[in-house]
C-alpha cells in the first residue's frame, strides 16, 4: 500500500490457536485514522460493551497509526485497546519506544488477539512468519527477565513487549511494557493480557513502509522537526531535564497534591524531587523513542545507598505520586519505586496515588497495621517503597493495593478518599488549584488522566496561550478541542510531546501527505472528534458512571498556597463542556451528533 | 523579597543560584532591571522582551504563584514580603 499504512491485520484466536491475516478495513482507517482510533473502531464492532474486562470475550487490540513508523516526527507509537478492568471504561493505551514501528516494518498495522489459551503463550512475528509458542518457561518471569529470554530465544533484534507477574495475577493496573521501559501503562490493560496467557508479543520486520506523496511528505515532516528544534520546550527543554522539570512550576501555582490531596497541593520540599535535581544527582543521559529528536526520556542511576539502582524514569506523573503525594523527600526512594513499576509493568500513577491513600486511611485508622503489617505513615519512605515491592509482586497487602486505591478504599469504608475519576487514579495536578485540568479529569473517556487533553498546557505552562488556572472561563471549548486534538494526535501514531511545539497544521500536514488525503484541517480534526465520540458512545453502552470527581475536589477548600479556599467548579463548566460537545444535560451524545459524526 | 530560579535559569551563565533575597523593588520591571545589572546581558535578555516592554517570550515570572499576566504585567507591584518564582518556558507530563 501507498498510503503510510501496510494493509494487514494479524487476528490471533488464543484458544485454537488459528493465526489469519486479513486485509486492513480502509473505510475504517479512513474515518478514524489509526492506533488509539482504529483500534478502538475494531473493537467496538467486534465486542459487547458490557462484557467481564477480564473474561474471554474481552478482545486485546495493538495497532499502530499511519505515521508510525515513518520519517514522521515522533512517529514509534502503538495502542494497546481493551475494555479496561480497573474503570470499564474503552481502554486505550500508548506506548513509544520501537515496538510499534517493527510491527509495521514485519507487514502489519495491527493485532487482534481473541478468547483465551489454555497455557502461556507469546506471539512470534518473523515478516510473513508468525507463530504462537509456548511460554511456559517465562511464566512468572519480570518485564526484563522476559525481555531479555525472548531476545535470547528468538534474537537479539527482536523487539518485545510483553507483561510481569503482575499483568498475569490479575494487578488491576498492570500495563504491556515494550523495549523494557516503554509502557501502555494506564487501564490494566496488562491484566487483560495476562488473562489471556498471553506473555509476550516478538517481532521483527525487514519490510517498508510506502506513503502516498514522498517528496511532499518530506518536506512537510523536515518543516515539522525543524519547528520543534526551534521550540525552547521541545528543541531543548525536554531533553535537558525530562518531564520532571513540571515540579517546581506545578507546585509553584499550588497544584500538585500533597498527601492524597489532604495537605493541599503545596509540597515544601518539592525542589529536592524536582528535574533539576534528578539532572544534578542521577542523571546518566537522556533516551529517545523512535524517531523523535525530542529526547525525553531518563536514563537515571542512584549511586549508593538503601535504593542502589537503575532505571530509567521517573516521569513527573511518578515523581509526585512517590513524592509530594506519598509526603517522600527522598529522591532515591522514588526513583527506586519507579524501576520495580517499569521491572514489573505495572502503572506508577496508580501505584504512588494508592499507596498515598493507603496511607491517608493507616493515618486515620481505617486500616489495621495488621493487614499492611507495617505502620504505612506519610513521609516513610521505606514503607513506600516496600509498599510498591509487595504490590509488584502481589504479595500480602499487596493484593489488595494491586485493586488500585477505589476498590481499596471501598473494602475499608472510605470510597471517598480515592482520588479517582471513574476507578482510575488522578495524576499530578490539582484540579481545585488548575480549574481547566479538573474538567478533563471528569470527562476523560478512560477515567482520570491527564493526557486526553493535556489541559495543564495553557493554565499552567501558557502553551500555547496562557489561561488563568483559578478561572473556569473558556475552558470547556478549548478543553474539547485539545480533547479532539489528542485523540487526533494519538491516532496518526505519533507522540503528543509534539503538540508542545506544533499543532493542528503539521499533524494534519503529515497525515494528509502519507494517506493522500486533500481534507482541510478541520475535516483531518474531526476524525479526532468522531474518535472521542464513538468512545464516549462505547462508554454510555458500557454503564460507565457518570462525569464527576473526587468529593475532596469539588467540597474540601485547599487550605494553602496561591488557590487557597478553591474548590473545582465542575458544575459551571461541565454544562457548557457539554453544550459545545453537542450531547445532551446528561453528557450523552444526541443522535443529530452522532449522525453529523457517522456514527449511527 | 524572595526570588526563586528555576531550571537552566540556575546555570552560571544566567542567575548562577536557586534563590536570592533581594531589596525592595516598586514592580517586577524595576526587579528585572536589578537581575539584570546583577546577572548580566544573557539574563537580562532571556527576562524581556526587546524594549523591555514586556516579559521574554522564554520566561515565566510568577509573584505569590501567580503568572504576572493574570496579575499587571510588567508593572505588578512587588512588596517585601513577596515571593518571585522566574522560570524558563517548560512543558512535560
Amino acid at each position: 500500500m501507498n498510503n503510510g499504512y501496510v494493509g494487514t491485520i494479524l487476528r490471533v484466536n488464543l484458544k485454537t490457536g488459528t493465526i489469519l491475516k486479513e486485509p486492513l478495513n480502509d473505510k475504517n482507517a479512513d474515518e478514524y485514522v489509526g492506533a488509539r482510533g482504529l483500534g478502538t473502531k475494531y473493537y467496538c464492532d467486534e465486542c459487547d460493551p458490557k462484557c467481564d474486562p477480564l473474561g474471554p470475550d474481552n478482545k486485546l487490540i495493538f495497532m499502530t497509526g499511519p505515521l508510525t513508523g515513518t520519517a514522521a516526527t515522533s512517529a514509534g507509537r502503538y495502542n494497546a485497546v481493551a475494555k479496561s478492568p480497573l474503570t470499564g471504561t474503552i481502554g486505550a493505551a500508548n506506548s513509544g519506544g520501537h515496538f510499534g514501528p517493527e510491527l509495521k516494518y514485519a507487514g502489519y498495522d495491527g493485532i487482534i488477539f481473541e478468547d483465551v489459551s489454555d497455557h502461556p503463550v507469546y506471539l512470534y512475528i518473523s515478516d510473513d512468519t508468525v507463530e504462537l509458542r509456548d511460554a511456559t518457561h517465562l511464566w512468572g518471569k519480570d518485564v526484563f527477565e522476559t525481555t531479555d529470554a525472548l531476545n535470547e530465544e528468538c534474537g537479539s533484534n527482536f523487539r518485545i513487549a510483553c507483561i510481569s507477574a503482575a499483568g498475569e495475577t490479575g494487578c488491576l493496573f498492570a500495563g504491556i511494557m515494550n523495549d523494557k521501559h516503554r509502557a501502555a501503562g494506564r487501564g490494566g490493560i496488562g491484566a487483560v493480557m495476562g488473562v489471556k496467557k498471553l506473555k509476550a508479543v516478538a517481532v521483527k520486520g525487514t519490510k517498508s513502509i510506502f506513503v502516498a506523496h514522498p517528496e511532499k511528505f518530506f518536506e512537510v515532516c523536515m518543516d515539522a522537526r525543524a519547528k520543534l528544534k526551534a521550540h525552547p520546550v521541545t528543541g531543548a527543554g525536554l531533553s535537558a531535564y525530562g518531564t520532571m522539570i513540571l515540579v517546581n512550576i506545578v507546585n509553584g501555582v499550588g497544584g500538585m497534591p500533597v498527601a492524597n490531596g489532604r495537605d493541599g497541593a503545596c509540597y515544601a520540599d518539592a525542589d529536592d524531587i524536582s528535574g533539576e535535581s534528578l539532572t544534578a544527582k542521577h542523571l546518566i543521559r537522556n533516551k529517545g523513542c523512535f524517531g523523535c529528536s525530542i529526547g525525553c526520556g531518563r536514563l537515571t542511576e542512584i549511586k549508593s545507598g538503601p535504593y542502589k539502582s537503575q532505571g530509567e524514569g521517573p516521569e513527573y506523573e511518578a515523581g509526585w505520586s512517590f513524592g509530594a503525594d506519598c509526603k517522600i523527600n527522598d529522591l532515591g526512594a522514588v526513583c527506586d519505586a519507579n524501576f520495580m513499576c517499569n521491572q514489573y509493568g505495572i502503572d506508577p500513577i496508580t501505584m504512588g496515588s494508592t499507596i498515598a491513600c493507603a496511607m491517608e486511611l493507616y493515618e486515620m485508622g481505617a486500616i489495621p497495621e495488621e493487614d499492611i503489617g507495617f505502620p504505612l505513615r506519610f513521609g516513610d519512605a521505606a514503607a513506600m517503597v516496600k509498599a510498591t515491592e509487595m504490590t509488584c509482586k502481589g504479595e500480602g497487602f499487596g493484593k489488595i493495593m494491586g485493586l488500585g486505591s477505589y476498590r481499596m478504599a471501598e473494602k475499608y469504608g472510605h470510597p471517598e478518599l480515592s482520588m479517582s475519576v471513574k476507578k482510575q487514579e488522578m495524576p499530578a495536578y490539582d484540579g481545585r488549584a488548575i480549574q481547566g485540568i479538573g474538567l478533563e479529569y471528569a470527562t476523560s473517556n478512560r477515567g482520570g488522566c491527564h493526557v486526553r487533553g493535556y489541559m495543564i498546557s495553557p493554565e499552567v505552562l501558557g502553551i500555547p496561550l496562557a489561561m488563568d488556572p483559578l478561572v473556569t472561563e473558556g475552558k470547556p471549548a478549548l478543553l474539547k478541542t485539545f480533547q479532539d486534538l489528542t485523540a487526533l494526535c494519538d491516532a496518526t501514531g505519533i507522540c503528543l510531546f509534539t503538540t508542545f511545539g506544533m499543532g493542528l497544521p503539521e499533524i494534519a500536514g503529515m497525515y494528509r501527505e502519507a494517506v493522500g488525503s486533500d481534507e482541510s484541517d478541520e475535516e483531518v480534526l474531526l476524525k479526532g472528534e468522531r474518535i472521542w465520540n464513538l468512545e464516549k458512545q462505547f462508554n454510555v453502552a458500557a454503564g460507565v458512571e457518570k462525569d464527576t470527581l473526587p468529593p475532596r475536589l469539588l467540597r474540601e477548600k485547599l487550605p494553602n498556597g496561591p488557590a487557597e479556599g478553591k474548590v473545582n467548579e465542575l458544575h459551571t463548566m461541565l454544562k457548557e463542556y457539554y453544550a459545545a460537545r453537542g450531547w445532551d444535560e446528561e453528557g450523552i451524545p444526541t443522535k443529530e451528533k452522532l449522525t453529523a459524526l457517522k456514527l449511527n | 523579597m524572595t526570588v526563586k530560579f528555576f531550571a537552566y535559569l540556575r546555570d552560571p551563565d544566567y542567575a548562577g543560584c536557586r534563590e536570592i533575597t533581594w531589596p525592595g523593588c516598586a514592580d517586577v520591571l524595576q526587579l528585572g532591571r536589578e537581575l539584570s545589572t546583577r546577572f548580566g546581558q544573557k539574563f537580562h535578555d532571556e527576562f524581556f522582551a526587546e524594549g523591555e516592554t514586556e516579559l521574554g517570550e522564554r520566561v515565566i515570572v510568577m509573584v505569590n504563584g501567580r503568572r504576572v499576566e493574570f496579575l499587571s504585567g510588567i508593572h505588578t507591584p512587588l512588596r517585601d514580603a513577596d515571593l518571585i518564582q522566574i522560570f524558563p518556558v517548560v512543558a512535560g507530563g
